[in-house]
């Protein structure tokens, strides 16, 4: 592989682009984990889920970004990401993304269905605050903390 | 002939009316190029996603069903109509409310029960004038419609969609073609048309994608997503064409206006002049009286 090569990213959002540049390489959350992409990538087409995505720039700076819903298309060193919401680590609302936490915890969840949405918000929340901490001007929990809290 | 005086109070409160227009035309003008911004902001991304669902629909083959794009029969239809929450636009609210109508009795013709969501106090109000009640109003949505509070209209009609509860979707808004056309048109959301399969990949130049999870379990993640941007997309455009026809419509008032200060000036020079006249004519009558 040429020691040169370098992807094209673009994320778009309904709203308008958030993001496009040259990077090294690129990790998307995939609906099932996390996918990373790097350049001379077989094309790909696959859905996205909710949490980080990570763009490691060409001068070695890596860009993180909270993402929902979504796909990503690659092909010929082209990384496309279609998201509905797309949102800079420093932009998020950690206070915000703490109450949906303690919301989605603290309700009620009977049947399968209901059980499984309750995860996906608190799922949702946390991949929010992780995020927002790749930020650096926010704090990550600590292990007390990490260990106090309620085991599901 | 009128009093000057009366002549003249007229004329100024003409002025001030051209102030008022003048300013509404500037603003419509900042606020068209702001909202014309965003619906072009939003074109890659619908280009991107109908490419996207074009080539996966190749690769999930013509068998491929989804609940979206059953044609079942319909009982329930919802009429989504879209216009502004101001007035002072031209002939954009009507026209609005017009097509709103018009899809209103087509639906009825078919014999279809018909649920109206109004956007915008002057279409909510317009359909109540013509004995029409919406049966859902939304105002909050201003001349900036972001995608999330779309986003709650859309999901709710599809999730009741899911349920069996309403059987089609339309919508009516005014499209915006170009800046000096914008149609109030009324189009289907759901049940979605099949996606016709992508060109390009007719032509030969095809890739072998790998598809994560699978082609039809993506497109079945995309169709309700291009359902949304539909909806989103006609908020846009309405935004955008309300601007426009605001602009026109103040446009020709500032131009009316100032044509009637024209008038109304030569009227009152002409008025005081004959004022003058007789005034001049009776001193001199006057005077002659007492030689």
């Amino acid at each position: 592989m040429a020691q040169n090569a370098t992807l094209k990213v673009t994320v778009v959002t309904p709203e308008g682009s958030a993001y496009e540049g040259m990077a090294k390489h690129v990790v998307a959350p995939a609906f099932d984990g996390e996918m990373a992409f790097y350049p001379m990538h077989a094309p790909l087409v696959g859905v996205l889920g909710h949490g980080e995505l990570r763009v490691t720039r060409t001068d070695g700076h890596t860009e993180y970004f909270y993402l929902a819903g979504g796909v990503v298309q690659v092909a010929d060193d082209e990384v496309s990401i279609l998201a509905e919401t797309v949102t800079r680590a420093q932009d998020i609302d950690t206070t915000e993304a703490e109450a949906m936490l303690a919301e989605a915890l603290a309700s009620e969840a009977t049947g399968e269905a209901e059980i499984d949405a309750r995860m996906d918000r608190s799922d949702d929340a946390r991949a929010r605050i992780r995020v927002a901490a790749r930020s650096g001007h926010r704090r990550t929990p600590t292990a007390a903390e990490v260990l106090d809290a309620p085991v599901e | 002939m009128a009093k000057p005086r009366a002549i003249l109070k007229r004329t100024q409160s003409v002025k001030n009316i051209a102030k008022i227009t003048k300013t509404m035309q500037m603003i419509a003008t900042a606020k068209f190029k702001r909202s014309f911004d965003r619906a072009v902001a939003a074109r890659p991304y619908t280009d991107k996603l109908t490419r996207l669902i074009g080539k996966l629909a190749d690769a999930a083959g013509a068998d491929f069903a989804h609940p979206l794009l059953d044609k079942r029969t319909p009982k329930k239809a919802v009429l989504l109509a879209v216009s502004s929450n101001r007035g002072l636009c031209g002939g954009f609210n009507t026209n609005a409310v017009k097509a709103a109508i018009r899809a209103h009795k087509a639906l009825l013709e078919r014999g279809l029960e018909v649920e109206v969501i109004a956007s915008g106090k002057r279409i909510a109000s317009g359909l109540r004038y013509k004995k029409i009640t919406p049966d859902a109003e939304h105002t909050h949505i201003e001349d900036k419609p972001t995608f999330a509070e779309v986003d709650v209209i859309a999901s709710e009609l599809l999730e009741r969609y899911a349920n069996g509860e309403i059987d089609e979707v339309h919508v009516a808004y005014t499209k915006f073609e170009t800046a000096a056309r914008q149609a109030a048109t009324t189009e289907q959301i759901l049940p979605l048309e099949p996606p016709a399969a992508d060109e390009s990949a007719a032509t030969g130049v095809q890739q072998n994608f790998v598809f994560h999870p699978s082609a039809e379990e993506i497109l079945s993640d995309l169709l309700p997503r291009s359902v949304r941007l539909h909806v989103f997309q006609a908020f846009l455009d309405s935004a955008v064409s309300e601007q426009t026809a605001r602009m026109v419509a103040m446009k020709s008032a500032t131009d009316n206006a100032v044509e009637m200060i024209r008038d109304l000036t030569m009227l009152y020079n002409r008025s005081r002049q004959t004022q003058i006249t007789t005034e001049l004519s009776e001193i001199i009558g006057g005077a002659a009286a007492l030689e």
